[in-house]
């Protein structure tokens, strides 16, 4: 009975354990308000929400799968596949949104189950499948796009990623948030989600108490790709322009934040909720980069540090 | 005479990872493209494949060990990325200055591999996290040297690196060479029974009283040192440095090695598959650069969906039966 009582959120032990990284977003909040105090107001922190929206949603699904114990590598290219597919076929048509807003968030429930499909039936290593899956969609959207994607989005697109409610609290922060409540409550509240941790904590233990191993594990990864296609309509309406280059950063973004949120390659611990601020910490980091000038290579390297740093000292620990 | 090694046993009981199978496939595909594509059997083609063949096929030799030892090198590609910026940023057309920076250049690799090694070793991170993350530690420490291409690389080096005489090459040669060190080392020595072994049963071969992790790390390092060799030999071909030259030859070189029979986890396979591997995904590369040619199409995107497409087939097809 012991273990189901890291999941039940009223115990300090439990609190320290999956929101010790809030004390980590403290520091850098702090850290950041020292560096650039210009910015650090709630009408800059919103932004960085704002700005934080896209990932914070694709890393709900990653932190799902790295739960299970695997990898999704494939979030960056399905991101970009669909958005260069949704403005590819709106072309600036208001009231095409909404069925190809539903088509694209099939098609990514589709790549996702793919890769569910051929991690489960065919036994493949889930990071050699998604890495796979990466590179597929790529070629797709590449040979789509004939690596010249036009298009126009459409201000109803527009709207989920730029819009504001009251003209303060932006619509994508909103959706972020919500969709990372609605995964906390799945995941505790409900059978599949204890399901879920049980496969994740001990495959075989779960299979003989009559879980159906591959059907939760199929419904993760196909989750994992309806949130990146959820990610991704939510980016094409905050960019508001076509870009091949939009998911390339959110394979390795996610993967870190669901690491800095808590969430162990060992599978079975950790949660949706310090991915939040997991994502939340990773592009406050990304701007504050951006602000001493060393963004995107800088970037890199502190992200693969603190990645292996982490993980590196998680499995020290249990040793 | 043992049945079960004669040669048609194998033929029509194909054991999914001795290597004469994928030789067959090497040899049925072989078959196939030249009844489709004739002009690949010319002599000028067949010199191009073997030398394209190359690059590939010494970052496999080293990614090969990895992964019989049960391990992965995911961070190969930003290895070569940087050590073709490394070369292209300190060669100057003085022989002394060449020499160093080679020097240079394969000291980088052994410090790269030594990295992942220890990481894997001493921390016990998965070698799939540790080799991430150093990929993209070396891949911004590649940005930083250089946002896209440039440097120099002089005339002679590359002219050293890739002459060729018909059928055969300087760079081929130096691959036939590594092959002939590596089947020394796998196949002749105690060190490659000891990466056969790390791959079956690490905690049988530290019973045996074997510190596996210094042979753990050597195949990290080998791996790190074959990634140099493929970055100096790019550079020389391509006569600059670039930050994504190396990036498709992760995903690459895993399919070569898998394709080649050896499977990710480790233990069984070999080097004779890992050519054949090389072979089939170079060859298949180099028939849709000529059917791209002949439809003209972008061959590059085609080629990013053929690799996946490979290596999941490869992947169902040596899985595990349960």
């Amino acid at each position: 009975m012991s273990e189901i009582k890291i999941y039940k959120p009223n115990q300090l032990s439990y609190f320290m354990k999956n929101f010790g990284v809030y004390i980590g977003l403290i520091i850098l909040l702090s850290i950041s308000g020292i560096l650039s105090p210009q910015s650090f107001n709630p009408v800059g922190l919103l932004n960085v929400a704002k700005q934080t929206a896209g990932l914070g949603i694709v890393a709900i699904g990653q932190t799902m799968v790295i739960l299970t114990g695997g990898i999704d590598l494939s979030v960056g290219s399905i991101i970009t596949f669909i958005h260069v597919f949704s403005i590819g076929t709106i072309l600036g048509n208001a009231q095409l949104v909404l069925p190809v807003s539903l088509f694209c968030l099939l098609l990514g429930l589709v790549f996702g189950f793919l890769n569910g499909l051929g991690i489960t039936k065919a036994r493949i290593s889930p990071f050699v499948m998604t890495l796979c899956m990466d590179f597929i969609l790529r070629g797709l959207y590449l040979i789509y796009t004939k690596g010249q994607p036009r298009g126009i989005v459409p201000n109803n697109l527009r709207f989920i990623g730029r819009g504001r409610i009251l003209n303060i609290v932006p619509v994508a922060f909103l959706i972020w948030i919500g969709i990372a409540f609605l995964f906390i409550l799945v995941l505790y509240r409900t059978t599949w989600g204890a399901r879920l941790y049980a496969v994740a904590a001990n495959s075989r233990t779960a299979q003989l108490s009559g879980v159906k191993n591959d059907t939760i594990l199929m419904s993760v990864y196909a989750l994992s790709g309806l949130l990146s296609a959820v990610a991704a309509l939510v980016l094409t309406g905050d960019i508001g322009a076509v870009s091949l280059g939009l998911g390339r950063d959110y394979s390795l973004d996610s993967v870190a934040a669901t690491v800095i949120g808590g969430t162990s390659f060992v599978g079975g611990i950790g949660g949706v909720e310090g991915t939040i601020a997991g994502a939340y910490i990773i592009k406050l980091l990304t701007s504050l980069l951006q602000k001493i000038n060393i963004s995107n290579t800088g970037k890199l390297i502190i992200q693969g540090f603190l990645i292996l740093f982490i993980v590196g000292a998680y499995s020290r620990k249990k040793n | 005479m043992n049945k079960l090694y004669s040669f048609w046993y194998q033929i029509f009981h194909p054991n999914r990872h001795s290597s004469s199978f994928i030789w067959l496939v090497l040899f049925g595909l072989v078959i196939i493209v030249v009844a489709i594509v004739p002009e690949f059997i010319q002599i000028s083609n067949l010199s191009n494949v073997l030398i394209q063949m190359v690059p590939l096929g010494l970052v496999s030799l080293g990614q090969g060990l990895v992964i019989l030892g049960g391990g992965i090198d995911l961070s190969v590609g930003s290895q070569i990325s940087l050590v073709t910026l490394i070369a292209a940023n300190t060669m100057t057309d003085s022989p002394i200055i060449i020499i160093l920076s080679l020097l240079l250049c394969l000291g980088a690799g052994v410090g790269f591999g030594t990295l992942n090694g220890l990481l894997v070793q001493k921390m016990s991170i998965p070698p799939l996290i540790v080799t991430l993350c150093t990929s993209f530690i070396f891949q911004g420490l590649a940005y930083t040297l250089h946002k896209t291409t440039g440097g120099y690389i002089p005339s002679s080096f590359q002219i050293a690196l890739t002459r060729s005489w018909g059928l055969f090459s300087i760079p081929f040669l130096l691959f036939l060479g590594f092959v002939g060190i590596e089947f020394y080392l796998l196949y002749r020595t105690r060190f490659g029974r000891y990466i056969y072994a790390l791959g079956g049963n690490e905690e049988v071969l530290a019973n045996a009283g074997i510190s596996v992790g210094r042979i753990k790390v050597s195949t990290y390092v080998i791996a790190g040192l074959m990634a140099a060799m493929t970055g100096l030999y790019l550079a020389a071909r391509v006569k600059s440095g670039g930050a994504l030259y190396g990036v498709p030859f992760t995903l690459n070189s895993v399919t070569a090695v898998v394709v080649g029979g050896t499977p990710l986890s480790g233990g069984v396979g070999g080097l004779g598959g890992t050519i054949a591997g090389v072979a089939i995904v170079s060859m298949l590369n180099n028939v849709l650069n000529l059917i791209s040619f002949r439809f003209n199409l972008q061959s590059s995107f085609y080629k990013e969906i053929l690799t996946g497409l490979v290596l999941v087939i490869a992947m169902i097809f040596y899985r595990k039966r349960s």
